[in-house]
């Protein structure tokens, strides 16, 4: 590889641009400031006024609100980087985070990628090249195999097709070798569906992705999500950080996460947490990545995937393990070593965490958008938020719905559960619709709280799921009735913009209120 | 006050008379009493049977949106009439921004008397200098901006608590 970098030796960061936007670019942000490390935010045209870019020692501008045109926009990141004289760039995850292209371009522009090398992007991308290390390292991975190609039709050749199937055996899966989040994927109960499976994913794939490459694996029956947090550095050193449950999925869409699993015992996570190191030493991985398995309700366990970034849910294993995974990752990329050895690693406790979608439950999980006009978080001890955004803020139509994330740490499962449930009653988002009330109801379904998860936990358990305000209608009525005397009462503006009315009028709006009614 | 709200579909009437902290409403011609005092940020404190409670207010178009427990219910406002009655009140002694602009100019101060039509503050917008009045005569409670000061629409500018004679 031709660089000019020291790759051996500690090379200080000093000034950090955040190649991304919401609650990650604002994570990150604060991490830097921590270290006395410089930031500079980008942004595209409609996030201007956004939470990351207020946070940041700078912002820039880069592009319309389309990803593709701003936050996908490489060779404009890399210009700002040069232009404001940023010596590192941290993807955060999704939009460019998983990109080899982009890893090897800033590393050619002289820049420190915080995240693994580009050679090990590009391998953990393809999920079949990442299967086969992964084997050739002793990893557990679900028995599976490449499918012979289509012709130029698209039509795979019925009989080869069938063979690799019955050897593989039904029920299987039919996926996309460089896909990822549900699509190009297909469930196959019998061989007479297998070919317009093999067909319908490769289409799929190949408009999502660019490319039809699609394989088999063995069909695992209601199995746990389990993923396991690695982290590498230049020095050798692999360790994991135990493991984060996702099986609460929508879609393949990750809704609640927790640490520790409630299947984990100190044997199986011995057994995991080593295919996990194992994982990270194959590639000599460096920085924070996650070896996602399943977890067979028999308790054997297959590498799924291995996601070669930060994760969105890497709260909950700060919350256990008393880590800062960000600090970390920044020290790691300045060539610096772990700061913890395996066998000081320990969980305490119990973290959970529920993502806010700005979504409508009850309307096919539509996107809500609009303007945040009350917003409410949670505070106190083990509540944790990780926002994107404030009260005032629109919610457009760009980028992921994900607004925020509440992570909750407690004693134990049920104390972080009852946290979780009154910090979410507390969690007044209004003006765009959100999941809120249908994470509650998760969290209070009686199988979540017996630990028996699995990843159709929510399709089985919450197929069609509807609120239940009629309880507190006539409460809110009530109430909604007084805000209203009050707020005719006040001259407060009369319509459509109730964001000045909620936002600006306080405190002293409320304070005039008061005395209003005083006088009666 | 008579006020008419549509929820879940169907017409509500509901009589709100205010009493201390304590508000007499009747609501399809029931009496309810309610227990229930405005916190900041659009939040209500509200003693109910299970307790105290805290709800969240907002308003968007014709619409009340109240959060309770994690539940969002909506309120909206059928009536024409209260349509106009909210018009009227719009040009009562609360100035805001009509459009966004800049603060050229803060001509009052905390507990200053004004007249009905006395200039307030002069607002830059897109290039022009608008003089706004106080709409009615009052005393100058709050101020929410200061000189060069970019607002946007919707803004609260200055609050008036009116003159005794004013007083609903």
């Amino acid at each position: 590889m031709s660089t000019d970098l020291p790759t051996e030796t500690e090379r200080p960061i000093s000034r950090v641009l955040v190649a991304n936007r919401g609650e990650i670019a604002v994570r990150v942000i604060r991490a830097c400031r921590e270290l006395g490390i410089g930031t500079v935010a980008v942004c595209s045209e409609v996030d201007r006024d956004a939470l990351h870019t207020r946070l940041a020692d700078q912002s820039v501008v880069i592009g319309p609100a389309a990803p593709g045109e701003s936050y996908l926009r490489a060779d404009r990141i890399l210009e700002v980087a040069r232009e404001t004289d940023a010596d590192a760039v941290h993807p955060g995850y999704g939009f460019l985070a998983e990109n080899a292209a982009f890893a090897r371009a800033c590393r050619q522009a002289g820049l420190v990628f915080i995240g693994p090398s580009p050679e090990v992007i590009e391998q953990m991308g393809e999920k079949t090249a990442a299967r086969a290390i992964m084997e050739k390292a002793g990893v557990p991975v679900v028995p599976g195999a490449l499918l012979p190609e289509p012709n130029s039709d698209g039509q795979f050749p019925a009989e080869a097709v069938q063979a690799v199937c019955a050897e593989v055996g039904y029920p299987l899966m039919v996926k996309a070798a460089f896909g990822g989040g549900g699509k190009g994927m297909r469930l196959v109960e019998s061989p007479e569906a297998v070919l317009a499976a093999c067909e319908g994913a490769a289409r799929e794939a190949l408009g999502a992705f660019g490319n039809g490459t699609v394989y088999i694996e063995k069909f695992i029956a209601r199995p746990r999500h389990v993923e396991f947090q690695i982290f590498g550095d230049r020095h050798g050193n692999h360790v994991h950080l135990c493991e984060r449950e996702c099986s609460i999925q929508r879609r393949h869409q990750k809704i609640i996460e927790e640490s520790p699993s409630p299947a984990m015992t100190p044997q199986l996570r011995e057994r995991m947490g080593a295919a996990a190191v194992a994982a990270a030493a194959a590639v000599d991985y460096e920085g924070a990545g996650t070896v996602e398995f399943l977890l067979s309700q028999e308790g054997e366990f297959y590498f799924l995937e291995m996601n070669t970034r930060l994760q969105v849910e890497h709260p909950v294993t700060e919350l256990v393990t008393g880590t800062d995974l960000v600090r970390t990752q920044i020290r790691v990329a300045e060539g610096r070593p772990l700061p913890w050895r395996q066998d000081e690693i320990r969980t305490r406790g119990h973290a959970i965490e529920c993502r806010l979608y700005a979504e409508d439950p009850e309307n096919g999980f539509m996107p809500s958008l609009g303007t945040i006009l009350v917003l409410n978080e949670p505070a106190g001890p083990g509540v944790r938020v990780d926002s994107g955004v404030r009260q005032g803020d629109e919610v457009s139509m760009y980028y992921d719905p994900m607004i925020a994330k509440l992570s909750l740490h407690g004693d134990d499962r049920h104390a972080a559960i009852d946290r979780a449930v009154a910090a979410l009653k507390s969690y007044a988002v209004l003006g765009v619709t959100t999941n809120v009330e249908y994470l509650i109801a998760i969290l209070q379904n009686a199988v979540f709280q017996s630990g028996e998860l699995h990843t159709g936990f929510l399709a089985e358990e919450m197929p069609s799921w509807h609120s239940e305000r009629e309880a507190d209608a006539d409460l809110a009525l009530a109430v909604g009735a007084v805000a209203e005397y009050a707020r005719l009462q006040r001259g407060g503006p009369a319509s459509n913009d109730a964001a000045a009315s909620a936002e600006k009028h306080t405190p002293w709006g409320s304070l005039g209120r008061f005395r209003l009614y005083g006088l009666g | 006050m008579h006020l008419n709200f549509r929820a879940d579909d169907e017409d509500v009437a509901i009589e709100v008379q205010p009493d201390g902290c304590d508000w007499r409403l009747k609501i399809d011609g029931q009496e309810v009493p309610l227990e229930a005092v405005p916190d900041r940020n659009g939040a209500w404190l509200v003693e109910t049977h299970q307790g105290r409670r805290r709800l969240w207010v907002a308003v968007r178009g014709d619409e009340r949106l109240i959060f309770c427990d994690g539940k969002v219910h909506t309120l909206l406002l059928p009536d024409p009439e209260h349509a106009d009655e909210a018009e009227q009140t719009q040009g009562g002694p609360n100035m805001v921004a009509d459009m966004p602009g800049k603060v050229v100019q803060v001509q009052v101060a905390v507990g200053q008397a004004v007249a009905a039509g006395e200039v307030m503050l002069i607002l830059e917008s897109m290039k022009m200098e608008t003089e706004l009045v106080a709409a009615v005569a009052g005393t100058v409670e709050t101020i929410h901006v200061q000189d060069g000061q970019i607002v946007s629409q919707g803004d609260a500018l200055v609050d008036l608590s009116e003159s005794p004679a004013a007083t609903a």
